[in-house]
């Protein structure tokens, strides 16, 4: 009974949860245990009581468990499984890498606001809610991300038309 | 200089990477053994509390002091002193005077074994 609730919940918000874990922590692999961790705490708590698994909350204790991975990481991995695919046409590996490269470069939470704004479509004002922050911070946040990717693809990135 | 909608643009072009696909049945297999552990969770605390009494009992009857015979431990005492006392005179003394069972003053109108109704 609890193993098919959970299941459930995997179905229905697993692969969004840990695409937003691989982007926290630039690593797959840790991104596997994180949500392993996450869905364990989320089978017990409900095998002690049931109650109402939103993906909000799934998302916050996501966060949470990335951020407690993260300071524990003693130093940035170098890790060189990619995080990103390929999902257009007009991709192409060498700006995948570069762009690649570029995210795991980033602290985790100017990443984390990329992320959310580019691949989540969330506004200013629900990534501050989500991470807990003023909506300046949020921009800011993204505001330095940006010139940071910008330095880093501008010579290799091909300009829309 | 890419401009913040160019860079977008160029970041749209590809979406994280999705998980792997033994990710799912690995998490539901951690639910599943969750919760047969939960299920034995409730005889570990009876079982404890039963160990503590356990152990507590053995342990007060293993401090427990054989019942003192006030009358021998006189006799143990003469005899030592009048050996010039000290711990040789006393362990003597000890030796010397038998320990005879302690009569229940209880059961001394108790009915004797042979005496019939």
């Amino acid at each position: 009974m609890l193993a098919q609730t959970v299941a459930g919940l995997y179905e229905a918000y697993g692969p969004r949860l840990y695409r937003y874990a691989v982007l926290l922590l630039a690593d797959r692999a840790a991104a596997e245990d994180a949500l392993q961790d996450v869905f364990l705490q989320i089978a017990r708590a409900l095998d002690r009581g049931g109650f109402d698994v939103t993906f909000a909350y799934l998302a916050t204790t996501v966060r949470n468990t990335c951020y407690s991975a993260l300071r524990r990481r003693r130093r940035r991995s170098e890790v060189a499984e990619p995080i990103l695919e390929a999902a257009s046409p007009e991709a192409t590996e060498e700006e995948r890498m570069m762009i690649d490269q570029a995210l795991k470069t980033l602290p985790a939470e100017q990443r984390e606001v990329v992320y959310l704004k580019v691949f989540e479509g969330l506004t200013f004002q629900e990534i501050a809610d989500r991470c807990d922050v003023s909506i300046n911070t949020a921009g800011s946040r993204y505001r330095y991300a940006m010139q940071s990717l910008r330095r880093a693809l501008s010579p290799g990135v091909s300009r829309a038309e | 200089m890419l401009s913040d909608h160019d860079l977008e643009a160029a970041l749209k072009r590809y979406r994280v990477a999705e998980p792997p696909s033994g990710l799912g049945p690995a998490i539901v297999e951690g639910a599943a053994r969750a919760e047969r552990e939960s299920k034995y969770e409730w005889i570990w605390g009876p079982a404890a509390a039963a160990a503590i009494v356990a152990l507590w009992l053995s342990v007060q009857i293993a401090m427990a002091e054989e019942p003192v015979d006030p009358v021998r431990e006189a006799e143990v005492a003469f005899i030592a002193e009048s050996l010039g006392g000290g711990e040789d005179a006393r362990a003597y003394a000890e030796l010397i005077v038998p320990k005879q069972p302690i009569v229940d003053p209880s059961r001394v109108f108790e009915e004797e074994p042979w005496q019939e109704r």
